[in-house]
């Protein structure tokens, strides 16, 4: 066997220090794989069980072994451990497992060994199988990265349906993906650095050999160092691309994450970029999961003996927002009304009132919120707010965010609201609520499904009344249909009409979608609202843990007077064959924790305000540093990332400047803006061909696309070359400079110009211009 | 599988931590003595302040007026302003070990177990001596599972205040849960000789000797313990008692004895776990319908533990209906509050152990469903494939964690002495390796029949399925109660299905799988057994009926020919409007029939329709 041929002469330190990032990039898939296997195998023997691996990739390289036949020996040597391992320790520990004591005082050899082989075993295929390509093939360090991604990928995107959290807080997951991508970036810069020179070696070597066998002397000084700026400029292009990819990832990771979280979230919540909070539309999905993540902590006070009354009866629902628009193939989703009236969805910074209608049978209903996992600058109230306050935090808080709210709940008891009516716009002259045509026709617009009209006026044909209506709708829900986490795939895809007419069963917002359509229907202004309801068993120390699984649908239908008055048409019968509990048991420890914290320092809370401004001003605002932070980035994600970009853009294109600018002599001045120019040049498109000397590469931007340039690459030449480069020369190279960048902006339109200089890793067509220049531009060297 | 007597949840009544004269130890509103002891107490306190010697304003900063107030905001349930005055009373008063004391009640009574252990442990460096603050301690220790360490309070609690039949019951209860049975049956005989026939320490004791596999002593103190409960017409503790007692007949093979208990507690009191122990009866006989309506009665009653859960997932498991089963088990896996085990006879570990079990069986279940489900395209195959992965993985998972928890298991339980617990587990974790199983199971075994002479042909069932003996597994069944040990023998059937076809012996195979199809349709697919039939088919062609045929026997089913030894035949009939019907005939007497919604056009068709008849041929309602 000889050893495998390679363009690339690696010297042994080099070749150790890519190894070892590249074991480093390794080991972050190790750990985040370990949390999946955390109680089978400790994380030292798994590292142990991967550097052996990777130490088997480099015997093999050593001896020369070809990839398949290396692939299928770890694959056959792991077979044979793992029976020889099982079947010796089997045969010692039965000897002495007759008798009382035997090896169990060591518990059992066997099962230890059998699951940290086995579970160590994937990521030590991963190791082995990655260290013997990069060990053959060193040009994958460069491609690392991409190696890596889909096993990242991979790891990441199964955290949807397995129940592993690997991250308690959204901080630590960018802080450990931060460190993996250093270290990528740091093989990949290695490697850039390295490679280049590998293959210049590997060149050398070869035409060392070539002159010492009589042939042609192929590695002329100048082609070397072009083709090394040319490996780093491939290097730099992909780093480049690594950007975009990586947000692709992201953007991948959100979606995944996004679509478990809202299954998970009872059909309803979605995370946002840290935390989660509810869709502006809602689907009708085909199965549902129930998340029981906590989201955060409620309390009350209510005004009246009613009021104590909804929160103890379950009736108590936490809005989060309306969807008062309505579009067949959408859906309900979130839109001002006509008349410009959409409820506060956002906190703010300070206390603010809002408007109080003045509805009658409604009374004060003052509400705590801590929020734990969920976007803080949200707000969720009981309808109708009138006071919201945010509160100072206390440092290091628990909570991403606490805030009061007052509200004017109503605490209307039914028969009370037996005459309540809508408000029609034919009434406008009629004594009541005037409200505006198109007003109406926005909150009764149900897609003129008739089938579904046709429904509502059957279950209501024998009621009398506006409300009566509404409560028969609500009531016939109650009574017909059953509650389902699997609502199951409707054959035709309208999910709405099966949940009506086929299966009848559906989780809330299929029924919220259904009453409020058929209210409309029947011409009584409603809409969907979203948010959680609160379950009073779950009560300890008068503040009740709301969870993920508690978000909840509604429908909220207008009377004159009465404003908009909550139905809740969620059947509580679970359907036939799924018996599963809507339990309300909690996580303790968390709720204890959380708790404790809160009890001990609730005397540090203050209301938001002077103070709460001055903080801002320093980054302080309610939540802390990392709550402002994540407010902004939340805010302006798009924004920052694309400064981000556009500031590697600018560092790429300024660096050969700097470079000139800090030159201790003219020499290193001109290099620094040759290769600035250089990558002007490759930006409009006009890249040196590979074993293109500078000066071919001149003559043919000269005669072939009429960029000036032979002037300027033979001064750089000199530069380079020549014996002395004194300040007179310097200033022709500037006088040469000027007329390649006069002769490029020529021939390069402005748009292609701006598109090379934010994409220079594009590889733009040049622009070619009739006619050529004449040779007596340049002159000799 | 029949467990040994220590795998049963024993129950305590908790009447050795309610019903005692001190404050805290159970909520403060169900317990109206300890309410009007404080708050006779602190109305003196308050009454003194009040009564001119000096103004209530004057008094504010004094820690009884810091406790007086915090009582007050208890009464009217305004517990968060009870944390601040207690709090606050606490920053001025750092030495008043009332303020903490009162503040470990609160949390304890809100089932915060730890906030109120840590106030607790403030008092006692004020007053190490404390019973209140200690016995408060040790009790909050219990409820999180902290076992070792609240035997150690409880000890010096004991220690301190020698004359307390209450700790002395807790600390009995205690040994029983950390299998520190020798220590718990001295301490507990001593206890009777001085408080007389107590009914908590005689049902602890009881207990004890249940776990020391002594019968007889055991059922003398349950009957005691029952005998003094109704003489004082306390019917919920003779409920429990009755309940424990049933576990015990159980698992001493006195299983009419142990039906005959549990009707009697039920008769006492509707309780859950009742109902639980009914519904395992039932369960070993194999009545699923008689068994489901128990535990959904349990269920419905149990609002504090998850075990109705845990009975109906592993009954759904048994049965086959796996997408149930895991729904429940994963539901008591998520869940991560534990403080119920308190008054049962089971540890974390133990729990964690058997969850991580069932959940093993149920995804190798599912992973073994989903290879015995045809597909109809290259796509169902594609998910199919990667749903069978994904549920082998798990089940690797759950299996390998069970394996683990096991071992720690049977080491605690060597550590404490038991050694037949200990060998039973061990053989548990190792049936995977097999030598080393038997090993064990041979251990256990001799230990065992010299106690329960009865299990020896589970234990000979056993050690065929390790030896891969389908003739010893058949003995071993033949030998088992026809009626009690019914889920024996399916377990049995079944390993002696697949022992017989690893042999190339179909014809016994298909037999045994014959017989267990009769017992447990469900059991079949989920283990990797499939039943033979004869197929006959009307209105198909003949492409189509080759189809089929292969389409059948990928879902779980063995086409035999006529005079193939089986006494089902599944004949399938294509009607005019495109439906399919099916029948099941057992001896020319149908078993199953229906009509499926799918055409037996092409191969999709064929795998559609073998699907739907799998589905409803293997399922138990």
């Amino acid at each position: 066997m000889s050893r495998p041929r390679s363009l690339y002469a690696l010297r042994p330190r080099d070749e150790l220090l890519l190894f070892v990032l590249h074991l480093l990039g390794i080991g972050f898939l190790a750990f985040h794989y370990r949390r999946y296997v955390a109680e089978l195998v400790s994380f030292p023997v798994m590292g142990m069980i991967i550097v052996l691996a990777a130490a088997a990739a480099y015997g093999v390289r050593r001896a020369g072994l070809r990839g398949w036949v290396a692939l299928v020996a770890f694959g056959a040597v792991a077979v044979l451990l793992r029976y020889v391992g099982v079947g010796v320790l089997g045969v010692l520990q039965s000897a002495g497992s007759g008798e009382a004591g035997g090896f169990s005082h060591l518990g059992s050899p066997t099962i230890a060994f059998d699951r940290a082989f086995t579970a160590s075993l994937p990521a030590a295929a991963v190791a082995y199988a990655l260290s013997v390509a990069v060990l053959r093939r060193p040009r994958l360090y460069a491609w690392h990265p991409a190696l890596l991604a889909p096993l990242v990928v991979a790891m990441f995107w199964s955290q949807g349906p397995f129940n592993v959290t690997m991250f308690s807080h959204p901080t630590l997951l960018a802080v450990t993906v931060s460190a993996f991508l250093l270290v990528e970036l740091a093989l990949v810069i290695a490697a850039g650095l390295v490679l280049p020179r590998a293959a210049t070696s590997a060149q050398s070597a070869t035409a060392a050999a070539s002159v010492a066998s009589g042939g042609p002397n192929a590695a002329h000084p100048v082609t070397v160092s072009l083709t090394r700026r040319f490996h780093r400029g491939e290097l730099g292009a992909l780093m480049l691309l690594l950007l975009p990819l990586l947000l692709l990832v992201l953007f991948l990771f959100l979606e995944r994450y996004s679509e478990a979280s809202t299954s998970q979230g009872g059909g309803l919540i979605r995370p946002t970029l840290f935390r989660f909070d509810f869709a502006d539309y809602v689907n009708l999905e085909s199965e549902i999961s129930l998340s029981r993540d906590l989201v955060l902590l409620y309390r009350e006070e209510a005004e009246t003996e009613r009021q104590e009354r909804v929160l103890r009866s379950g009736d108590r629902l936490l809005r989060r927002f309306v969807l008062a628009g309505y579009d067949p193939g959408r859906g309900f989703y979130a839109e001002e009304d006509p008349h410009g009236e959409r409820e506060p969805r956002s906190l703010g910074e300070e206390p603010r009132s809002l408007s109080d209608p003045g509805h009658a049978l409604r009374s004060n209903l003052r509400q705590e919120y801590y929020l734990v996992n969920f976007d803080p600058s949200s707000l969720l109230a009981v309808n109708y707010p009138v006071e919201v306050a945010p509160y100072e935090n206390y440092s290091d808080s628990s909570f991403s965010r606490i805030y009061e709210v007052e509200s004017r709940a109503s605490d209307a008891p039914r028969e009370a609201l037996t005459d309540a009516r809508v408000p029609r716009p034919q009434a406008r002259e009629a004594p009541g609520e005037a409200v505006s045509e198109q007003w109406y026709r926005f909150y009764t617009d149900y897609g003129g499904n008739e089938r579904l009209a046709e429904l509502a006026r059957e279950v209501t044909g024998d009621v009398d009344g506006d409300y009566a209506e509404a409560r028969a709708l609500e009531q016939y829900f109650l009574d017909e249909y059953y509650y389902s986490l699997r609502p199951g795939v409707a054959p035709d895809g309208n999910q709405l009409e099966h949940f009506l007419f086929e299966s009848r069963k559906g989780y809330c917002s299929y029924f919220a979608f259904s009453m409020a359509l058929m209210a409309r229907s029947l011409g009584l202004p409603a809409r969907v609202a979203v948010g959680f309801f609160v379950e009073p068993r779950m009560s300890v120390m008068d503040y009740y843990p709301v969870r993920a699984d508690m978000a909840h649908a509604w429908v909220e239908i207008y009377f004159e007077d009465y404003g908009w008055i909550e139905f809740d048409p969620t059947s509580t019968t679970l359907a036939p064959g799924e018996d599963f509990e809507t339990d309300v048991g909690m996580d303790m420890d968390e709720i204890s924790a959380l708790l404790e914290e809160l009890l001990s320092r609730r005397n540090e809370l203050g209301r938001a305000g002077r103070e709460d401004r001055d903080n801002a001003e320093h980054g302080e605002e309610g939540g802390g540093g990392m709550a402002a932070l994540y407010r902004f980035l939340r805010r302006s994600w798009p924004l920052v990332l694309l400064a981000f970009y556009l500031l590697i853009v600018t560092a790429y294109r300024l660096r050969p400047w700097l470079r000139a600018t800090v030159a201790r002599d003219y020499r290193g001045r001109v290099q620094g803006r040759f290769r600035a120019m250089l990558r002007a040049l490759a930006a409009a498109g006009f890249r040196a061909g590979p074993g293109e000397t500078p000066r071919e590469y001149a003559l043919r931007l000269s005669y072939r696309h009429g960029v000036s340039a032979v002037g300027l690459v033979d001064l750089y030449l000199k530069a380079m070359f020549g014996e002395s480069f004194p300040e007179e020369e310097y200033r022709r190279y500037l006088g040469a400079e000027s007329r390649t960048r006069r002769s490029l902006r020529e021939v390069t339109p402005l748009w292609r110009r701006i598109l090379g200089f934010l994409a220079p890793y594009l590889r733009v067509k040049p622009a070619s211009r009739a006619g050529a220049e004449t040779v007596a531009e340049g002159g000799a060297t | 599988m029949n467990p040994p007597v220590t795998a049963q949840a024993s129950e305590t009544t908790g009447t050795t931590t309610t019903g005692v004269e001190r404050p805290g130890r159970e909520t403060l509103r169900s317990v109206p003595g300890i309410l009007v002891l404080l708050v006779l107490v602190l109305s003196a306190l308050s009454a003194a302040i009040v009564s001119g010697q000096t103004r209530a304003d004057e008094a504010e900063g004094d820690a009884d007026w810091y406790a007086a107030r915090a009582l007050e905001a208890i009464e009217a349930e305004n517990y968060s302003r009870a944390v601040s005055l207690l709090k606050e009373g606490q920053e001025h008063y750092p030495e008043t070990l009332r303020l903490y004391s009162m503040l470990g009640d609160l949390y304890f009574d809100e089932d915060l177990y730890r906030l109120a252990l840590s106030e607790y442990r403030e008092a006692e460096r004020i007053d190490p001596t404390d019973f209140a603050v200690l016995h408060g301690a040790a009790l909050s220790l219990g409820r999180l599972n902290e076992n070792e360490e609240a035997v150690r309070y409880l000890e010096r609690v004991l220690e301190l205040y020698p004359d307390s039949p209450e700790v002395t019951a807790d600390l009995g209860w205690m040994y029983f849960k950390t299998h520190q049975l020798r220590k718990g049956e001295e301490l507990l005989l001593d206890a009777i000789e001085r408080y007389g026939n107590e009914r908590s320490l005689t049902m602890t004791l009881g207990t004890i000797y249940a776990d020391m596999y002594r019968y007889e002593e055991s059922r003398e103190y349950y009957e005691r313990s029952i005998e003094s409960a109704l003489e004082d017409g306390q019917d919920y503790f003779a409920a429990v008692a009755y309940y424990n007692l049933s576990l015990l007949q159980k698992a001493f093979y006195r299983f009419n004895g142990a039906m005959e208990s549990t009707d009697r507690s039920l008769e006492h009191a509707r309780r859950g776990t009742g109902h639980l122990a009914k519904g395992e009866l039932y369960e070993m006989q194999m009545e699923f319908r008689r068994a489901h309506e128990q535990y959904m009665k349990a269920y419905n009653l149990d609002e504090e533990t998850p075990l109705a859960k845990l009975d109906l997932a592993a009954l759904y498991r048994t049965f086959g209906r796996l997408d149930e089963a895991l729904a429940y088990a994963r539901s008591v896996y998520e869940s991560e509050d534990l403080h119920w085990m308190f008054n049962f006879g089971i540890d974390e570990r133990r729990h964690r152990m058997e969850l991580h079990d069932l959940l093993g069986a149920i995804y190798r279940g599912k992973a073994r469903v989903s290879a015995r489900t045809p597909a109809g395209s290259p796509t169902e195959w594609l998910a199919n494939t990667v749903a069978r992965v994904q549920y082998a993985v798990r089940a690797w998972y759950h299996e390998m964690s069970f394996r683990r928890i096991a071992v720690d298991v049977g080491q605690s339980y060597q550590q404490a002495g038991s050694e037949l617990d200990a060998h039973w587990t061990y053989f548990r974790a190792h049936e995977r390796y097999r030598r080393v199983a038997y090993a064990h199971l041979e251990r256990a075994r001799e230990l065992e029949i010299d106690v329960i002479p009865e299990t020896e042909p589970l234990y000979r069932m056993h050690a065929g399925e390790l030896t891969r003996d389908p003739e010893a597994i058949s003995r071993a069944v033949e030998a088992m109660h026809p009626r009690w040990e019914r889920s024996s023998i399916a377990r049995g059937l079944r390993e002696a299905a697949l022992a017989f076809r690893e042999q190339g012996r179909h014809r016994e195979a298909d037999a045994a799988a014959v017989e267990l199809y009769g017992i447990n349709p469900g059991g079949l697919r989920q283990h990797g057994v499939d039943l033979p039939v004869m197929i006959s088919t009307s209105a198909v062609d003949e492409a189509g009926e080759r189809r089929l045929r292969r389409r059948l026997a990928d879902a779980g089913f063995r086409p035999v020919g006529n005079g193939g030894g089986t006494p089902y035949t599944l004949e399938i009939e294509a009607y005019e409007n495109g439906r399919i019907g099916y029948r099941l005939l057992r001896e020319g007497r149908p078993v199953r029939a229906d009509g499926l919604d799918v055409g037996l056009d092409g191969d999709g068709g064929a795998a559609a329709v073998a699907r739907g008849v799998a589905a409803a041929v293997f399922r138990v309602e």
